[in-house]
């Protein structure tokens, strides 16, 4: 893992590039400090976590405004949440439970937690992208949605990956 | 005697009645029969009204008789049925007799009788209200029906039948007006249905016999109809909300009960378990509300929460509400506005208003990161105008009107997804006006000065209008042709006037004729390519024709002195002059004068040359020095690469110097220069050339301008090859050259003169018309710019074609129009 780890650090430097301008493409606000092009351009840590930041979010409103619509056009009331709710396969992961217990937890563990939620739902996005793509019935929103939430949460464990490696 | 106690009689009587009615006894007044009445139909009782009393007290006595009897019978009894009554039990009471019926009133004076009362018993008929009703109320089944009880009306006597009556009930509701009637039958016992729950109704019942009226309505009774006991409707929950993101609360909507009790108890469970707790705090923030403190607060979990009412007669559970505590924050307003004025290094003042987050909010250790937004508006004004500040705590105003007051509200929202809160407390800024002052002082200085400025302005022009006027409006001025001076016109000195334009004395004499003669104008195509361009003489042509000579249009082959044959051959030269003629010709907008001219070369030469006409050019333009002599200058410098190209045709290398020439026209001077060098050099190893030498001494002057006068031209009398040459010269300073002979039959030809060397030689610039070379001509073109095409063209034929293209042009395109050298931009 650690030599896959640094081949991949090289390959998230540019990645890093790549992504910040999808970012900045993707209407996440970051502030560009190294010019494009620029290799040997570091960012700062906090302005790594903050791209993270905004990413989750935006992530968290792409996913929101998905199952709405889907519950209104499809669910009509039947209750689906509940289900999906309760059989969330990263619910085993134990994240901590209130303030102090998130004070106390070790930077380290909350990071790899991180990448653990992020690399579980690598898969099942993916699957869910290539699903949706094939229901003909479904509109456009939603089909975008999809895959750009699976493109975005790619991005997303790119950066907490880079984030981990310089921490 | 008699009479007198006749009389006195009457008077007794009066005295006596007067006595009697002084006491006020008189006797009674007459009774009335009120009513009769039987309860059923076997007794029945009668009651009247005593009339006046009459001072003393009256009996009353009661007579009746019986259909046509006779008989009069006295009341049976007087007390059963009160005062002023009689009462007819059943032994007296007949049904099928008609009674008539009087009461006497007696005192001790007198008596009086009621009007006799016929009675039928049977019509009198009306039994009394029945009694003893009650009410209760049964609810079965959702249903909730009214039973009422009562007793007929009691009698008198106890009858053996017992009489049936009929009866009929009433209600209504206790608010309203409307009576509701039920007719019952004959028992005294009733059910209502179709009652309103919780409403409370009034009941009253009568009775009646067969025949006869209704009773009286009994008393009224009311009840009360419970209301409808039923299980609770479905509550709702409102919202949830989290302060700080560490408690949470939740608050409901109760459900309505149906009058009865309903409790309400929250439910929740987390997200992955399945145990149901519940809420731990239904008191803190109120009621219909469940707060949850800090132990029950869970993160990164999904709260499922539902609310459940309960009465006696059932529960029902909400919906639920799924909550997940990161994105339900909505803090409190910020605290601790404070303003203060501050000045910047420019002494510009401006406002900085900071405040300090919600106290309960965690922005110090990072839990919770704020963001905040403050709005402002006019005291007056109707719009508020939006801020957003970020997740800084204070903001600097500077764009505020002094003297206005302002309101100002803030609020902050979680930096993720969260709810803003509510608007802080109004917040009034006063804005002072110091710097009012300095402005009306800057305005004032700004407006003394820029009216001293005017009245400076209009001091002037009104001293010096006209001098502006003609500053601004210059006055057009009138054609200035180059060489004629306005004051000679005016003056009126012909003689001036016309040595500068070149006509020496006036009328022309010979010398004139002579001039002429130099312009002569070798015309080297056909006549239809010519004629266009006489016929549209340019404008420039025009100028520089009145400049010269005005005789000098078409004159060429009109003078005299030219031989009109050889302006025939000219006009015959082979075709292949012809195109790119017209073309220069066209060019230049038709100089017809220049463009031909009369072949001054002789008709010994198979080929007439261009040069020769060229040359024929160039002395012709070389005349008239003054007025032309920019164009002389210039039709040197086309002069020069005629020359070159002429010279050309022997050397292809010598086309170098045209390739290069294009920049300008001085360019084109050296280069044609430098081309002439080599050109002369070249002619040093020719030995079959004429035998005027030729010699380069111009080699030393490369200045880019050429000295016209060093150039001029000469008339050079082209001899046979085995003669020598005689020049002609006709150098501008010098008249009246001597000359050296004519030949006879030969053209006079023009060529150019290099140098004049021991002051009895011309060195003359060779002639190509000897070497019996094709006639080659370039396109000339007229302006700087024009060479640079030609020159591109030019080059191409250098290529391709022989130099005879290049010199065709050149020699219709001799004369250069003042027109032709400004550049014309494509």
């Amino acid at each position: 893992m650690n030599t896959r780890g640094a081949s991949l650090k090289g390959l998230l430097l540019a990645a890093l590039l790549v992504s910040h301008m999808l970012l900045t493409k993707e209407g996440v606000t970051s502030m560009p400090i190294c010019p494009n092009g620029s290799v040997n351009c570091q960012l700062s840590l906090e302005e790594l976590f903050d791209r993270a930041v905004k990413l989750s979010h935006y992530i968290h409103y792409l996913s929101s405004e998905m199952f709405n619509e889907f519950d209104e056009r499809y669910a009509q009331g039947r209750g689906f949440i509940a289900k999906a709710v309760n059989s969330c396969h990263t619910a085993s992961l134990t994240t901590p439970e209130d303030k102090e217990q998130a004070q106390q937890i070790h930077h380290e563990d909350l990071l790899n937690l991180i990448l653990g939620v992020l690399r579980s739902w690598n898969d099942p996005l993916i699957h869910l992208a290539s699903e949706v793509q094939r229901i003909k019935e479904a509109p456009e929103t939603i089909l975008w949605k999809a895959v750009e939430i699976e493109e975005q949460n790619k991005r997303l464990l790119e950066g907490m990956e880079k984030i981990v490696g310089r921490v | 005697m008699k009479q007198r106690f006749i009389s006195s009689v009457p008077i007794i009587l009066q005295l006596a009645l007067t006595t009697v009615g002084l006491t006020g006894q008189s006797y009674p007044g007459k009774p009335q029969i009120i009513r009769c009445r039987s309860l059923e139909k076997e007794t029945f009782s009668c009651w009247w009204k005593p009339g006046s009393d009459g001072g003393l007290p009256n009996n009353y006595t009661l007579f009746y008789s019986k259909d046509s009897e006779e008989k009069i019978y006295e009341c049976p009894d007087y007390l059963t049925s009160g005062p002023n009554s009689c009462y007819f039990d059943k032994n007296h009471t007949n049904p099928w007799t008609t009674y008539i019926i009087t009461v006497m009133a007696t005192n001790e004076i007198g008596s009086n009788s009621s009007d006799p009362q016929h009675v039928d018993v049977t019509s009198i008929v009306q039994p009394d209200a029945p009694v003893n009703l009650s009410l209760e109320t049964n609810t079965s089944a959702n249903l909730s029906y009214l039973c009422a009880k009562w007793s007929p009306p009691p009698l008198a006597e106890a009858s053996s039948n017992s009489h049936v009556y009929h009866y009929e009930l009433r209600l209504k509701p206790e608010e309203k007006e409307e009576w509701e009637t039920v007719s019952v039958g004959m028992q005294t016992h009733y059910e209502v249905s179709s009652l309103k729950a919780g409403v409370k109704y009034i009941v009253q019942v009568r009775c009646m016999l067969d025949l006869g009226e209704w009773s009286e309505w009994s008393s009224e009774r009311s009840i009360q109809i419970p209301k409808e006991r039923l299980p609770p409707e479905k509550p709702i929950i409102i919202k949830c909300r989290s302060p700080e993101k560490e408690t949470f609360t939740c608050w409901w909507k109760p459900a309505s009960a149906g009058g009865l009790l309903t409790k309400h108890t929250l439910l929740y469970s987390k997200e992955g378990e399945e145990k149901v707790y519940e809420c731990p705090d239904y008191k803190t923030a109120g009621p219909n509300s469940c707060y949850f403190d800090k132990k029950h607060t869970s993160f990164w979990t999904i709260y499922n929460i539902t609310v459940r009412a309960t009465n006696e007669m059932g529960s029902n559970v909400s919906d639920p509400h799924y909550v997940d505590v990161t994105y339900i924050v909505q803090p409190d307003p910020p605290v601790n506005i404070t303003l203060e004025l501050k000045k910047s290094i420019k002494r510009k003042s401006y406002l900085v208003l900071t405040w300090s987050p919600p106290p309960q909010a965690d922005v110090r250790s990072g839990w919770l990161t704020l963001e905040y937004e403050l709005r402002l508006k006019p005291e007056e004004g109707e719009e508020w105008e939006t801020i957003f500040v970020g997740q800084q705590t204070q903001y600097k105003m500077f764009s505020l009107h002094p003297g206005k007051r302002y309101i100002v509200q803030i609020h902050c929202k979680p930096d993720h997804h969260g709810l803003w809160s509510e608007w802080s407390p109004e917040m009034y800024i006063e804005i002072p006006t110091d710097f009012r002052v300095k402005d009306m002082v800057v305005w004032i200085i700004v407006g003394v000065l820029s009216s001293l400025i005017c009245l400076i302005m209009s001091w002037i022009m009104i001293m010096k209008g006209y001098r502006m006027m003609a500053f601004i409006l210059p006055p057009v001025p009138g054609p200035k042709i180059k060489g004629i001076d306005k004051h000679l016109l005016e003056t009126g000195k012909s003689e001036e006037l016309l040595s500068a334009l070149g006509c020496h004395g006036f009328p022309p004499t010979s010398d004139c004729e002579e001039l002429l003669i130099e312009y002569l104008e070798v015309e080297d195509s056909e006549d239809q390519q010519l004629m266009p361009s006489h016929d549209t003489p340019s404008k420039n042509a025009k100028i520089i024709l009145k400049e010269i000579d005005s005789d000098s249009g078409r004159g060429s082959c009109d003078s005299p002195s030219l031989l009109p044959v050889k302006c025939r051959e000219s006009r015959s030269l082979p075709s292949t002059l012809q195109t790119q003629d017209v073309r220069a010709k066209e060019k230049k907008g038709g100089k017809g004068s220049w463009d031909t001219q009369c072949a001054a070369s002789t008709s010994e030469q198979k080929t007439l040359p261009c040069e020769s006409k060229k040359s024929c050019t160039w002395l012709a333009a070389q005349l008239p020095s003054n007025q032309a002599a920019m164009f002389a200058y210039h039709s040197t410098v086309e002069a020069f690469k005629i020359t070159l190209n002429t010279t050309n045709v022997n050397t292809s290398p010598v086309f170098v110097g045209n390739e290069e020439s294009r920049q300008s026209l001085y360019p084109i001077a050296e280069t044609v220069y430098d081309d002439l060098e080599k050109i002369n050099e070249m002619e040093y190893s020719k030995t079959d050339q004429t035998t005027v030498q030729v010699r380069q001494n111009e080699h030393g002057n490369k200045s880019p301008f050429l000295n016209p006068k060093l150039m001029d031209y000469v008339e050079v009398h082209k001899v046979r090859q085995d003669e020598e040459p005689t020049l002609l010269l006709k150098h501008k300073e010098n008249n009246g050259k001597t000359k050296k002979g004519t030949v006879p039959g030969t053209s006079k030809e023009y060529t150019k003169v290099s140098t004049v060397v021991d002051h009895h030689i011309l060195v003359l610039l060779p002639d190509q018309r000897s070497q019996n070379t094709p006639v080659s001509q370039e396109p000339v073109p007229e302006t700087s710019q024009n060479p640079q095409e030609s020159q591109a063209e030019k080059n191409t034929s250098y290529s391709t074609t022989t130099p005879s293209d290049s010199r065709r042009d050149n020699s219709g395109s001799d004369y250069m129009d003042p027109s032709s050298f400004m550049p014309s931009f494509k």
